[in-house]
């Protein structure tokens, strides 16, 4: 891993709505017309070395995103930097790159993570106002433990504990019956929750809903933590 | 031109609006444009703004090689912004309307009734009510007689517009043939006519004189009383026929040097590069081989020089040589060595081989490491009937060419075949199933060693139907009930479990030969089809036979007389106002020689005389191979 570049980009409106495959060839082809000297895996199907630390899901923005790049040739962060930022389409930007120099294996993107901050907005489904609605919240958020039925990987009913993930959620404003927040989450064993099922688990402990949960929900990922190597 | 506030805030208002309603869509990122380069323009330099539309999903209409060609061309002129519109999926639909969003261009979201222009690529028949649903979409009066001086003006082409007259009341202007010359003269009698203002009459006037340009408007079509066509009147000076253009030299020919790269993932996701034109082949069914004639081929230079540019300003990594049938260019083993020579990196796609061990070889070359399959068409099951459609292949080219496939490892076989052909008989249904077992029959009589492990044969059978400017124009389709017949029949053939049969859907493709070889009457049809919601009609979860059958009714038009009628060799047909270069002799001659089985040699190893050198004066078909 000796020409890794890490680097930290950031995804606006205009491209909200890319899945997370979508945007992965956006960096790829981004990256050959950039003539970045990529590496690929070896095998019988090559791919070129490309991680993210987290995918994006469609319609997120996200203001901290993490990428790794394997190259063959050195490439100076600033200016793999310049050129990328030419080659990729105006929606996402890479804010800073520097180079991965640590010896021997080095923890990936993922396993690095400790938290993420969102910022939500969305409609309520409920007459409140800020004040209120911060009770409401810190109220449920007082039990130690919150469990919600979801399907697990293998689309089986299960019983999930959530409450160790949230760490905080902040009402930052109420008005016209739309809501501001941001959530704080936590990593555990490199497993987290969506915002959405944090939304959805306050709906379900409260009883009847609180936020409207339908598609038009915005969500923005602020920040992305990750541990000191 | 500087935009009015009120048009500024409509334009925020729809954007407001998209952000209300893409959550709730599927593929949302097919509606937001921004795509690497699609192009933007400062609307203060910009005369003529023309809308690039494709009848069908962004998917579809992105993998079609024409759009991206003449959207390049148009933009390359500075005072034209070329911008593109596809058909939103049904959902998507469903919330503009709601939400009264009318239809906009991808580049600028702009509404579509603000462009000067909007051109539709015709594709196939069963696209027609997508083109009106978009015009009621965009709020634009569907018929050219109740459109305003205001409204856009609204032009076709592509290979449907050969016949166009089932859309002759809603297209103001089709562009007959290819329209890399004729666009960019139409554009320049436009800017003449902005400049000296004038009616859109005026304006089509003045088309009057270019070649490749048919107004509908100045036409009168008179008929006999059975309901054939008695004669044509053409007004305002209008030529009779319009002659198709073609592109005389392709090596010299625009084409373009980026191509806007879709985010989402669509039909043909990679580099096109365009080898050759035409077809010399000759098959009797075959319209695209007698449309697009001559052939013309591109050297290898030339398409190494595009591949060149546009995988640079495209990143993609994986390119197709395209052409009607690659594996006749003269360059093609060239050009595949070259692009593995070059690009180590790159893959590459060759569509539609002949059926011969040339083409095994060469997809050995570009396959070495996952082969992921073969398609062949023989598509006539005996000897008998691929000599009545001019089909130069036999048996054992077939057995031989997957033979070395079989050596070679592939172990995944498609076959296409067309069923409905003159002549046809039982037989020739046994033919089919028959040379499916032999096909199977030669993968277990090849080395254990070499062959893979595992061996599938595809079945994959197409109704005919009868086209314009083919050997079989005059022929009646077979009815839905003998299709369905047929293809009963070659399920019940066809038992073995290493073998998959696809059949298409003839009710679909009775429509389709119905809207081919239709007239300026179906016109009433297709209104009320779209009125009672017709649309995607080539999507079978949307197609709808009752609303068909109903606007049939309705409009008091018998489908049997365009799709089941033979006609006399005599008859004036719809599409005799465009003249595409092949004579009619020469398709009369080939009608017969395909019901006594006689053959017509390739282009290529003996000239038929087939009206394009009398139609083209100086023109010389076999200068236009040997590029290499
Ligand atoms: S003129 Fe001759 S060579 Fe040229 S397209 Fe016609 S038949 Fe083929």
């Amino acid at each position: 891993m000796s020409n890794t570049i890490e680097f930290k980009f950031s995804r606006g409106e205009s491209l909200r709505f890319l899945s997370h495959l979508d945007q992965q060839r956006v960096f790829q082809r981004a990256l050959r017309r950039a003539e970045m000297p990529v590496a690929n895996t070896q095998g019988f199907n090559p791919r070129p070395i490309l991680t993210f630390a987290l995918a994006m899901p469609v319609g997120m923005t996200s203001l901290e995103e993490y990428g790794r790049v394997g190259l063959t040739a050195d490439v100076s962060p600033e200016v793999f930097l310049n050129k990328m930022n030419k080659s990729l389409p105006s929606g996402l930007r890479i804010e800073s790159a520097k180079k991965l120099e640590v010896e021997g294996k080095v923890p990936s993107l993922t396993a690095s993570i400790t938290d993420c901050l969102y910022r939500v907005q969305g409609a309520l489904a409920i007459h409140s106002d800020e004040t209120q609605l911060a009770d409401i919240v810190n109220n449920i958020l007082e039990r130690e433990s919150l469990i919600i039925p979801k399907r697990n990987k293998r689309g089986k009913m299960i019983e999930k504990e959530v409450r160790p993930f949230i760490d905080q959620i902040e009402i930052l404003e109420v008005k016209d019956g739309r809501y501001l927040l941001d959530m704080h989450l936590a990593y555990i064993s490199q497993e987290s929750i969506k915002p959405e099922l944090v939304l959805e688990t306050l709906n379900q402990t409260w009883g009847s809903a609180i936020f409207d949960l339908d598609p038009g929900l915005k969500i923005q990922r602020k920040k992305m933590n990750l541990k000191k190597s | 031109m500087t935009e009015p506030i009120d048009k500024k805030e409509l334009k925020m208002k729809i954007k407001e609006i998209l952000e209300d309603i893409l959550p709730h869509v599927q593929k949302p990122i097919t509606y937001t444009g921004n795509e690497v380069n699609a192009v933007h323009k400062n609307l203060e330099n910009i005369v003529i703004r023309y809308a690039m539309a494709f009848p069908d999903t962004y998917e579809v209409g992105m993998s079609h090689l024409g759009i991206k060609i003449l959207y390049a061309l148009l933009n390359e002129e500075e005072d034209i912004w070329c911008e593109r519109v596809f058909a939103p999926w049904i959902d998507m639909e469903a919330k503009m309307r709601s939400a009264q969003l009318p239809l906009y261009t991808l580049e600028s979201t702009t509404p579509l009734k603000e462009m000067d222009f909007i051109g539709f690529t015709l594709q196939y028949e069963m696209s027609y009510t997508n083109i009106l649903n978009m015009l009621d979409l965009a709020q634009i009066p569907l018929l050219c007689e109740e459109r305003e001086e205001s409204d856009p003006i609204v032009m076709a082409g592509g290979p449907c517009a050969y016949n166009p007259e089932p859309l002759a009341d809603f297209i103001d202007i089709f562009v007959i043939g290819e329209a890399e010359e004729s666009l960019p003269e139409i554009m320049e009698k436009y800017r003449n006519h902005k400049k000296n203002g004038g009616s859109k009459k005026d304006f089509f006037q003045s088309l009057t004189d270019l070649e490749g340009v048919y107004v509908p408007a100045f036409y009168d079509v008179q008929y006999h009383s059975d309901g054939t066509i008695a004669g044509w009147t053409s007004t305002n000076n209008a030529p009779f026929p319009v002659k198709k253009r073609f592109i005389h030299d392709m090596e010299h020919v625009y084409y373009p040097d980026r191509f806007v790269v879709p985010y989402a993932k669509t039909i043909h996701d990679r580099v096109n590069l365009e080898v050759f034109r035409g077809c010399g082949r000759g098959c009797r069914f075959c319209q695209a081989g007698i449309i697009y004639r001559p052939t013309r081929e591109k050297s290898v230079d030339c398409v190494m020089k595009d591949a060149e540019n546009i995988l640079k300003s495209t990143g993609y990594d994986e390119v197709t040589l395209s052409s009607l049938s690659t594996g006749d260019y003269t360059g093609v083993e060239k050009a595949v060595q070259e692009l593995l020579k070059t690009y180590d990196e790159v893959g590459i796609n060759l569509p539609s081989l002949r059926i011969d061990s040339l083409s095994v070889d060469l997809l050995e070359d570009i396959q070495k490491v996952r082969k992921t399959g073969i398609t062949l068409a023989p598509e006539a099951g005996t000897q008998r009937l691929r000599d009545v459609i001019n089909k130069g292949v036999t048996e054992a080219d077939l057995i031989s060419t997957v033979t070395a496939a079989f050596e070679k490892g592939w172990g995944h076989i498609k076959l296409y075949f067309v069923i409905g052909l003159p002549t046809e008989t039982e037989e020739d249904l046994d033919g089919i199933a028959d040379l499916a077992e032999k096909v199977i029959d030669a993968y277990f009589q090849t080395n254990k060693e070499l062959r893979n492990r595992r061996v599938q044969l595809v079945i994959s059978t197409a109704c005919l139907v009868p086209k314009p400017f083919t050997p079989f124009q005059w022929m009646g389709q077979d009815t839905v009930e003998t299709f369905n017949d047929k293809q009963n029949y070659l399920k019940k053939r066809i038992k073995n479990r290493k073998i998959t049969y696809n059949w298409h859907d003839a009710t679909l493709s009775y429509y389709e030969a119905v809207f081919a070889r239709g007239d300026r009457r179906l016109g009433k049809v297709l209104l009320e089809a779209h009125r009672l919601g017709c649309k995607f009609d080539s999507w079978a979860e949307v197609f709808d036979d009752k609303k068909w059958q109903r606007a049939l009714e309705q409009s008091e038009i018998h489908p049997d007389f365009y799709a089941h009628r033979e006609r006399d060799t005599e008859e004036n047909l719809p599409w005799d106002i465009i003249d595409v270069g092949v004579s009619k002799e020469f398709l009369i001659s080939e009608w017969q020689k395909s019901l006594s089985g006689e053959h017509t040699p390739y282009c290529k190893e003996k000239c038929s005389a087939c009206g394009i050198a009398d139609f083209a004066k100086g023109y010389k078909c076999h200068e236009q191979y040997h590029r290499i």
